[in-house]
């Protein structure tokens, strides 16, 4: 028995693995930087983001050979010269930088990179992806640093025909070269075609001098273009120094604290257990509820098949599954909290809210601690822990109660249905009839005999229900004002909140995996028939 | 020690009988309670500097405080809120504008471990800088709120710049322009001598936070001082439960304040506003806000009077109200619900290009063609038909409850339609009688079912007169780019003013601000901007309302624009939250709530 566990176990970690990895590249087919921040972030918000979660590694390894090195490229789309400079995706220390000498006083920095006329003659960048840096530099001072969208067409101005897109004005004032330099963290393929720099007000000038335009040719005087050679059509130290490795070690080591990108001072792991228990106080019961009515009907209709009782359960089953879940639930909280209130005066649900219904450990601990104990140890914690749970249990009827109604309700229906088809199968089976002659009674042959054979297709059915039990109902709790899961994950993904989004992804493939092996041994443990091999 | 077995079972016992206590009694039997509700699910962070949304205000304002407040008599007036007085100014030697301020000696931080012996001490001097620099410090605001300060003080940029390149954001560096006197006077110069600073000190991303609570909670590399508020304000933060529930309780310390007893408008009188005059504040024990994201729970809440007010949700105002009468609904009016309704700071309008063609410029026949545009326009017709007759529809660019706003919502010889007659009459003057001759005009706004169907009747009504629209609908991000490229000629735009002062409106027509700056309309008169430049210096006072009116009626006569509509806020109040006047403008009125729940 054991050994087979440990097999199941074993062959479902590459599968995991595999999940995982479809997950992450899920997540990233856009920058979940620039998904969060907005298409203008600075800088600073940009690195900050992208270095916080290991963004910046790769995902998987440096594929893409030549990834980092820049290739000048031959093309019509060129609007200077007839070569523009392109790299491809992947970070690393890679870089382009034209230096020129210039008097002090203010000049405006443009660029533009190559675009096609689409069929509609409307301009589309060959650019592909998100932001790329430009770091505008005097001397050895960074002046600023600022980002293009090469998305779109470089078209803030145009001028003998190019399109140029305005990087910034820098002040010059210590008579040292400007360095422009193109920077290589963003993961994003670059294009560059030129840099033009346009004096605007030059100090002890008579008139403004021309404007320079510096193309994107390694023959351009001034130009340093830099590939990263480590990396270089190779997996260097990103075989195991990328995202993915990162993403298994967080997920082996139960590390969930990285912090939150929309609440800073909560970590993953924090949102995640603060929620379980919220979810499953609605879910659990409901489940349980759910199976024990259902099946318990499913008998009874299947044993007086074609009666009017049978008929009657049908006809509420197929009522209960034909009514969307909102109407039960808008109609479940007026006559179920409000209406009671307004008309009797009687408070038996909440409408809206919810307490914990299991004490906080932290709480428990700290109260401990404002009552004199110095360190109270877990031991001691755990027996305060368990002295409070009546008392907050007794909060549950009053906020939970009414959504399990809700739920058990709603899914009763589709439960009824498929327990019945399942037992009328089994009611026509040799050994009830068996069962009959050798006279044993009603009960016994439903009871007995036949709950017993129709187990396996009632195991499924609970167990696939699993995952969904910890993610909770999303509509249940933003109606009830319950924090479960379901309204974390929601509102993760409306804040692109993107390392709770990845942490609860990852947690309930977990889940799917672990009930999936479950599923497995209980088969095995229920009905003799399977054998563990 | 381990315990032994009986005292494992003492003390479960006793813990028992605690909790039952603790549950059976809940909260103080006497405490008073409120319940409010915020929309979606509420701050993100309780951090100053970090914070931006409406939510992160409500929350933050009840627990830290700022400079200066708005009146609750009046949102559009200020008074000193952490300070003694109103700030003073004058120019110095080298012409420029400096600011002097005096703290009030009776304003202590909240009681916390962050402070040498648990106890909070005076707020003073370097609270204000380093409150301020914390918006320049990229790590502590994430860059969010640097836009407020941004170009105001002098020498406050190069600081930042300097800052930025250090390894260590240095606190203790000096700014020019923030000059010490004193523990608790210190003066401010500022680049440009504008008004509108004062307006910034009442926002709640510059309220005034101590230092060691950010080093205390920040501690090895922790975000926790967003979790953690310690301020000075009148309630003290209990609870937090991120996308659920945000609890304050009463400052037990808090310095005497009180309830206003001047500046009650007639209205406010009436309404009972003025009978708490001179009570001690703030006057409830607890303040509970629970997040409600769908609008069903939170209309049932109100009903059953959880809460103590709501803004009325859009899709429940048919409920709360007769469409036709505009009269609250009965069931509610006998229950003690009242209502207020409070006019947006919105400048929702149809502006021309000044710079086109055909509708642009500013000979008599061009701005004939505008006159007689505007005056076909029935916005009546559209506030009744799309907003339920909800808005407030008024003449000239500045909205309602400011200074400059017209009385009655109407100035004598606005070019406001339906007024076809007229229209024609000026259509002929335009050189095109009953339209003839006229080529379509051009009319963009950004692509939404509503812009499609209102520019659908505007079509109509024009066509009256027989002036031809041809409408273009257009994302967003196209609209506006046109629009700075001045490629259409009239299109559909709104403006929400970032502070209560006519300024923010007006410099919507000054021309150094034209495409691609705010003034979408190009409108370009000399004479114009020269009182701008004058007005934009001046204190608040009739002088500069009179000039703010000047303005007004020009911009109304060229007609650059045809509008205006401003939205309004439908507040519910149940009868037993007192002393309310809700409003959305400023979030620290809850301290002057009072009730007798107490569950």
């Amino acid at each position: 028995m054991w050994s087979y566990v440990l097999r199941r176990i074993l062959y479902n970690i590459p599968v995991y693995m595999g999940v995982i990895l479809f997950l992450m590249l899920l997540l990233r087919l856009t920058d979940p930087v620039t998904a969060y921040l907005g298409k203008f972030p600075t800088y600073d918000q940009y690195n900050d983001k992208r270095t916080d979660f290991g963004l910046d590694k790769p995902i998987l390894g440096d594929w893409q050979l030549g990834g980092r090195t820049w290739t000048a490229v031959q093309s019509e789309a060129a609007s200077v010269g007839d070569t523009y400079l392109a790299k491809g995706p992947g970070t690393g220390a890679a870089w382009v930088q034209w230096s020129i000498d210039l008097a002090p006083g203010e000049y405006t920095i443009q660029a533009t990179w190559p675009s096609v006329e689409d069929d509609e003659g409307v301009p589309r960048s060959l650019g592909e992806s998100g932001l790329t840096w430009v770091r505008l530099i005097e001397g050895d001072i960074p002046l600023r640093t600022v980002s293009m969208d090469q998305t779109r067409p470089a078209r803030s101005t145009e001028i003998d025909g190019v399109g140029w897109h305005n990087i910034g004005n820098v002040t010059l004032s210590r008579s040292e070269p400007l360095h422009v330099r193109l920077r290589d963290d963003s993961s994003a393929p670059i294009l560059i075609d030129a840099i033009r720099v346009q004096p605007n007000r030059v100090r002890d000038a008579e008139d403004t001098p021309a404007p320079t335009v510096l193309d994107a040719d390694a023959s351009t005087a001034g130009i340093e273009i830099v590939n990263d050679p480590w990396t270089v059509g190779g997996f260097g130290r990103s075989l195991w120094d990328n995202q993915y490795v990162a993403a298994l070690g967080r997920i082996v080591t139960l590390n969930f604290e990285h912090r939150s990108w929309s609440v800073p001072s909560q970590s993953v792991g924090e949102i995640m257990s603060s929620s379980i228990v919220p979810s499953l106080s609605v879910t659990l019961p409901v489940l349980i509820l759910t199976t024990l009515i259902s099946t318990t009907l499913g008998l009874i209709a299947s044993f007086n098949r074609g009666k009017p009782l049978d008929r009657g359960v049908m006809f509420l089953a197929v009522l209960g599954m034909s009514i969307s879940y909102l109407v039960y639930v808008i109609v479940g909280q007026y006559f179920g909290a409000q209406w009671p209130r307004l008309a009797f005066d009687l408070e038996i649900f909440s409408t809206f809210g919810y307490e914990p219904v299991l004490p906080l450990w932290s709480d428990v601990r700290q109260s401990l601690i404002d009552g004199g104990a110095e360190d109270p140890g877990w031991f001691r914690v755990l027996a305060s822990w368990f002295a409070n749970v009546p008392g907050t249990l007794a909060s549950w009827p009053y906020y939970c109660l009414l959504p399990v109604l809700i739920g058990v309700i709603v899914a009763m229906g589709y439960d009824t249905r498929f327990y019945r088809a399942v037992m009328v199968e089994e009611c026509n089976k040799d050994y009830i009839r068996t069962a009959r002659a050798k006279g044993a009674s009603n009960k016994r042959v439903m009871f007995k005999h036949m709950l017993r054979n129709a187990l396996i297709p009632i195991i499924t059915r609970v167990m696939i229900s699993l995952p969904f039990i910890i993610m909770g109902s999303l509509l249940v709790e933003i109606y009830f004002g319950i924090p479960g899961m379901g309204q974390q994950l929601f509102a993760a993904i409306t804040n692109k909140d993107f390392p709770v989004v990845e942490a609860i992804t990852a947690l309930l493939a977990a889940i799917f995996i672990i009930t999936n092996i479950l599923t497995d041994v209980l088969y095995a443990v229920v009905d003799p028939r399977v054998t563990l091999k | 020690m381990i315990p032994s077995k009986y005292q494992t079972l003492k003390i479960m016992f006793v813990s028992a009988i605690v909790a039952i206590a603790a549950t059976a009694q809940g909260v103080l039997a006497q405490d008073t309670i409120l319940r409010l509700p915020m929309r979606t699910a509420g701050p993100n962070t309780l951090d100053p500097a970090q914070g931006s949304t409406t939510y992160e205000n409500m929350a933050i304002t009840q627990v830290y405080e700022t400079l200066l407040q708005p009146k609750y008599t009046n949102p559009n007036e200020l008074e000193p809120l952490l300070l003694a007085e109103m700030p003073t100014n004058y120019v110095d030697d080298q012409g420029r504008k400096v600011w002097r301020f005096r703290l009030r000696e009776d304003a202590f931080f909240h009681d916390n471990e962050c402070f040498p012996g648990g106890e909070g001490r005076r707020v003073n001097t370097d609270d204000v800088f380093f409150s301020f620099k914390r918006l320049a410090d990229q790590r502590a605001s994430n860059g969010k709120n640097w836009w407020l300060l941004k170009d105001t003080i002098i020498g406050f940029d190069e600081y930042k710049a300097r800052q930025d390149q250090a390894p260590e954001f240095d606190y203790d560096a000096p700014v020019e322009g923030m000059r010490k006197i004193n523990d608790l006077e210190f003066e401010i110069i500022l680049q440009e001598p504008v008004y509108r600073f004062i307006w910034v000190l009442q926002m709640f991303q510059t309220s005034i936070v101590p230092r060691e609570a950010v080093e205390y909670y920040n501690a090895d590399g922790k975000n926790l001082f967003s979790a953690n508020p310690v301020g000075t304000g009148p309630f003290v933060f209990r609870e937090w439960r991120p996308k659920q529930l945000f609890v304050v309780e009463k400052n037990p310390e808090y310095r005497e304040a009180y309830y206003p007893s001047e500046g009650w408008s007639s209205e406010d009188t009436a309404n009972g506003l003025a009978d708490a005059a001179g009570q001690r504040i703030p006057m409830v024990d607890r303040l509970e806000f629970s997040m409600y994201v769908e609008a069903n729970p939170l209309w049932l809440d109100f009903e059953n009077e959880k809460l103590g007010y709501i803004e009325l949700p859009f899709e429940f105002f048919e409920k709360a109200f007769n469409p036709r009468t505009k009269r609250m609904d009965r069931g509610l009016r006998r229950n003690g619900v009242t209502y207020r309704a409070e006019p947006q700071l919105d400048f929702i309008f149809r502006s021309f290009n000044m710079d086109d063609e055909l509708v642009g410029g500013y000979t008599e026949d061009k701005v004939a063609l505008r006159r007689a545009i505007a005056l076909a326009i029935d916005l009546n017709e559209i506030n009744e038909s799309f907003y339920a007759g909800l808005c407030t529809v008024y003449d000239g660019p500045i909205p309602p409850g400011l200074d400059g706003h017209p009385e009655g919502h109407l100035v004598d010889g606005a070019y406001r339609g339906p007024n076809q007659e007229l229209a024609r009459e000026y259509l002929a003057k335009a050189g095109y009688p009953n339209g003839e001759g006229l080529p379509p005009i051009r009319f963009a706004t950004s692509r939404s079912d509503l812009n499609a169907q209102q520019t659908a009747m505007m079509k109509r009504q024009l066509a009256e007169v027989g002036i031809r629209l041809e409408e273009t609908l257009l994302d967003f991000p196209d609209l506006i780019s046109q629009v700075n490229r001045r490629e259409v000629p009239f299109f559909g735009f709104a403006w929400g003013s970032d502070y209560p002062d006519a300024e923010n409106n007006l410099a919507l027509f000054y021309s150094p601000n034209a495409s691609p700056g705010s003034n979408h309309s190009n409108y370009n008169r000399p004479e114009f901007d020269e009182m701008y430049e004058r007005a934009r210096l001046m204190d608040p006072g009739p002088e500069r309302t009179a000039l703010y009116e000047e303005m007004r009626d020009m911009i109304l006569s060229d007609v650059p624009y045809v509008g205006s509509l401003a939205r309004n806020r439908y507040f519910m109040v149940n009868s037993h939250m007192k002393n309310a006047k809700p409003t959305q403008r400023h979030w620290g009125w809850f301290k002057y709530l009072d009730t007798e729940q107490t569950r």
